[in-house]
């Protein structure tokens, strides 16, 4: 083989591999970017925030810990309540792809008992005890959804779901949920986030 | 209160019956001997001080008017204890105009200088929720009515008292050419008919004093409503004739209707045997003493209250305060009460914005439905402001304050003693639930919370953490800002929030704010407006009318650059239509370029900073904001918000 061909060949694979190498953060990012677009662009912001951040006045909270894609897509393709129906004609799945990359990238919030202009510690009591702390949690992470008292808002109701699952069953479905509830565990809740707040929920009425 | 003010209050009740007294009536005249004129008695004396316009001499020449007409027309804004009259300057009052400035020196009434009658009448709804009595607004005849119509409308909607005074030229003969002839109505009342509760044109002064009276009186009388006399311009200009023969009936206001004993009973029964009561309040409470009569029927059965913010009607921090528990309390619920719900229909149902618009309805099929009102006593059908129509289990005519203590009275009477524990026992669950709604908020609020453009939750609490400790009043509406106002804040006097629009006319707010803040500078407290782009920018010149007035009022600007609620109403029909939902912002973005509205404030003469997009720069803006308007004069902050 003559040298320039074999210099060309050690160029195209050093080349392949760093396409191979390429972080695929880099793609991630131009998915946020380009989500964010759209998000705006097709009027997603107008009901539920720019940020996601929702309001009881047009739309649910997206974020953070936004739906999973699938579930999204099921959703806008048919949605319940109020919400416009947006065909794969005037948003594809890939936009809405991007869309929820960008939801997901949405960092998360402040603790409330972080900020002063919230009252500092919460009203609620700050106890360690397990029943205090699922309310923290069922208040922080589930309320948004499944309603301040559990009688479902966006979500189902949890109001005697202890009857079906059990707090294992519970638990088990918090740490692996299917359908369009979120996976929170392990990246927003712990362990023990997890116990406390399926005892919690069992014991809604 | 002055010292003039408190002789002709004392003058009226004292004198009420006499106001029809003429001179030397009853005085026996002795025959054949040249008349005398007795000494006037007391009451003739209070009788005849109470209008001093009909002491005015007439003039001596031609070339002058002594004793004209809205002397005497001013007079009886001052019986009726009006401190304040809005206007836009017009010909066709010009008589009354000149009498407020000169005749009563500007004071009681005072005149408030707008730069649009859509603007007076705005300010007066505003200032009558605060100070629980109405504000007059002068209105130029035909233009100028037409231009208040859509606040007058907007009061109607919201149950507000206004006394709407237009000038007008019934007489042919004595209308200058041209403009005098576009600015007369053969029926001036029949533009705003169909939602004032009153009209009249009076021809003569006797017949002005006697309407006004009744107008007055109607106005205030609960539902209340704004009411519109036509002062002529020839009975404000001419003079007074025959002063001795002119008299004022009294002021008596008329004891508001009270729902019957039966009802309340049944009511009470309905409420002891509730296993899931709820109780919804709109536009029932008008004073602090109405409030502490729903805590207290409310404390009594122990049931949640969802306020509708029509009015502020119950405290947000208090356990049974349950409104962002709406849906599920009112799915729920075995007995609603319902105190002068606007949309009764509404509360149980809604008609979704869907292809089809269909009906879905939210009680269970056997709830009993109480509702008590007085929209049942009066009501109109042209504007369909009476909403669809429903028939509750039991619909009770009567107006809801005044109902309170009687129906308190009916449950201590009919609960027993086993409805009672049942009662108490509900308290654990509904205080956890009360704490959890507000927990739930807290944490909602957490979202964008450092966004830029400013999140409302971050705008609400900036806010909140400069006026908490002083003697604060909300005087916008909170619905546009997600209502983290009553989420997350502290109100217990029903003068910290008055409502919204009414009749949900854009243009409301600013001027509202505006009278709302006069009757709270009365009242020595600070009044803080969280102000839409959308809404100021119909009226403007209500910044200049502030800071003409020095009117002490704290303006934050929820700026999202748009009509927001239009905005996603075209692009649902993008939807619907499978177009392009990015469309939904075309005619409906205020942007491009973008107002200045710190700008316009300083324009107008008031102190403006913005805008403001960085929400760590929002609260040392309003502490400096606050100094100004803790000194006594507005102040206005331009701050880019999310859109809700």
């Amino acid at each position: 083989m003559k040298p320039i061909r074999m210099i060309a060949l050690a160029v195209s694979a050093l080349a392949c591999l760093i396409d191979m190498t390429s972080p695929p953060a880099m793609a991630v990012q131009a998915d946020v970017h380009a989500g964010q677009g759209l998000y705006m662009k097709k009027g997603c912001y107008e009901c539920h925030g720019p940020v996601g951040q929702g309001s009881i006045m047009s739309g649910p909270a997206l974020a953070p810990s936004p739906l999973p894609v699938e579930a999204m897509t099921a959703y806008v393709r048919s949605p319940k309540g109020q919400m416009p129906l947006y065909s794969s004609k005037i948003l594809s799945n890939r936009d809405l792809a991007q869309i929820q990359a960008y939801l997901a990238a949405v960092p998360a919030s402040p603790d409330a008992d972080s900020i002063a202009l919230l009252g500092g510690a919460s009203t609620a009591s700050s106890s360690k005890d397990d029943s205090e702390r699922g309310q923290q949690v069922y208040v922080a992470r589930c309320a948004s959804c499944h309603g301040a008292s559990g009688g479902g808002a966006v979500g189902p109701s949890l109001v005697d779901v202890a009857k079906r699952r059990g707090v294992s069953g519970i638990e088990s479905f918090v740490r692996n949920p299917s359908g369009a509830m979120p996976k929170l565990f392990p990246e927003v809740l712990t362990e023990s986030d997890v116990q406390a707040v399926a005892q919690y929920v069992a014991r809604l009425r | 209160m002055t010292a003039r003010r408190t002789f002709l209050k004392e003058a009226i009740a004292a004198g009420a019956s006499t106001a029809l007294l003429k001179p030397n009536a009853g005085v026996a005249q002795p025959i054949n001997k040249a008349p005398s004129v007795a000494k006037p008695g007391a009451r003739l004396i209070a009788a005849e001080t109470q209008v001093p316009s009909l002491q005015e001499a007439p003039s001596a020449d031609a070339a002058h008017i002594g004793n004209p007409g809205s002397d005497f027309m001013v007079d009886l804004l001052r019986m009726a204890g009006i401190d304040y009259v809005a206007a836009m300057p017009g010909s066709t009052f010009r008589g009354i105009h000149e009498s407020i400035v000169s005749y009563a020196g500007d004071q009681h009434p005072a005149l408030v200088v707008c730069t649009h009658e859509e603007a007076s009448a705005a300010i007066a709804h505003g200032y009558a929720k605060v100070a629980g009595k109405p504000m007059a607004c002068l209105v130029h005849s035909t233009v100028g009515l037409q231009h208040a119509s859509m606040a007058i409308f907007n009061a109607w909607c919201d149950r507000v008292p206004m006394i709407v005074i237009a000038g007008n030229i019934a007489d042919a003969t004595k209308r200058r050419p041209g403009v005098e002839w576009y600015h007369t109505a053969l029926d001036l009342g029949a533009l705003v008919r169909d939602f004032t509760k009153y009209d009249d044109a009076p021809v003569s002064l006797q017949h002005y004093a006697e309407s006004f009276v009744r107008a007055y009186t109607l106005s205030m009388t609960p539902p209340m409503e704004p009411v519109l006399l036509v002062a002529d311009g020839e009975l404000q200009e001419r003079p007074i004739e025959n002063p001795r023969e002119i008299s004022v009936p009294p002021f008596r206001p008329v004891s508001p209707p009270v729902a019957g004993r039966a009802a309340l009973e049944e009511t009470a029964r309905m409420l002891c045997g509730a296993t899931n009561p709820v109780i919804v309040a709109d536009r029932a409470i008008r004073s602090q003493a109405g409030m502490d009569a729903l805590v207290a029927l409310a404390e009594a059965v122990n049931a949640p209250v969802v306020d509708l913010l029509g009015r502020l009607n119950f405290p947000t921090g208090h356990f049974l305060n349950q409104t962002y528990l709406k849906t599920q309390l009112i799915s729920r619920a075995d007995v609603i009460l319902a105190l002068e719900v606007s949309d009764l229909w509404g509360l149980t149902g809604t008609v979704a914005d869907v292809i089809g618009r269909p009906t879905k309805k939210f009680t269970k099929p056997d709830v009993n439905l109480v509702s008590v009102s007085t929209s049942y006593l009066y009501s109109k059908s042209n504007m369909q402001d009476a909403e669809r129509f429903i028939a509750p289990t039991l619909a009770i005519g009567g107006d809801a304050q005044a109902s309170l203590g009687p129906l308190l009275e009916a449950v201590n009477a009919v609960c027993t003693a086993p409805q009672r524990e049942t009662m108490r026992k509900r308290a654990p669950a509904l205080r956890q639930a009360h704490t959890l709604m507000r927990e739930t908020a807290r944490h909602d609020a957490t979202r964008a919370w450092d966004a830029s453009p400013i999140s409302t939750a971050r705008l609400s609490q900036e806010v909140w953490n400069v006026i908490r400790h002083e003697n604060w009043a909300l005087v916008s509406s909170s619905l546009f800002i997600s209502q983290w106002p009553q989420r997350l804040w502290d109100f217990d006097k029903t003068w910290q929030y008055i409502g919204g629009e009414g009749g949900y006319g854009v243009g409301y707010g600013a001027p509202a704010a505006v009278g709302a803040a006069i009757a709270h500078r009365d009242a020595g407290r600070i009044p803080v407006n969280i102000q839409t782009d959308g809404d100021l920018m119909v009226l403007p010149g209500v910044l200049w009318t502030a800071a003409h007035h020095k009117i002490p009022l704290l303006t934050v600007m929820h700026n999202n650059r748009a009509y927001h609620q239009e905005s996603m109403h075209i692009q649902r029909m993008a939807n619907w239509r499978d177009r392009k939902p990015e469309n939904g912002t075309a005619g409906t973005l205020i942007n491009d370029p973008p107002i200045d509205y710190a700008g316009l404030a300083r324009s107008m003469g008031m102190w403006a900073e913005g805008p403001i997009s960085n929400p760590a720069d929002l609260g040392p803006a309003l502490a400096r904001a606050m100094q100004r308007v803790k000194a006594g004069e507005p102040a206005f902050l331009d701050v880019l918000t999310q859109p809700r």
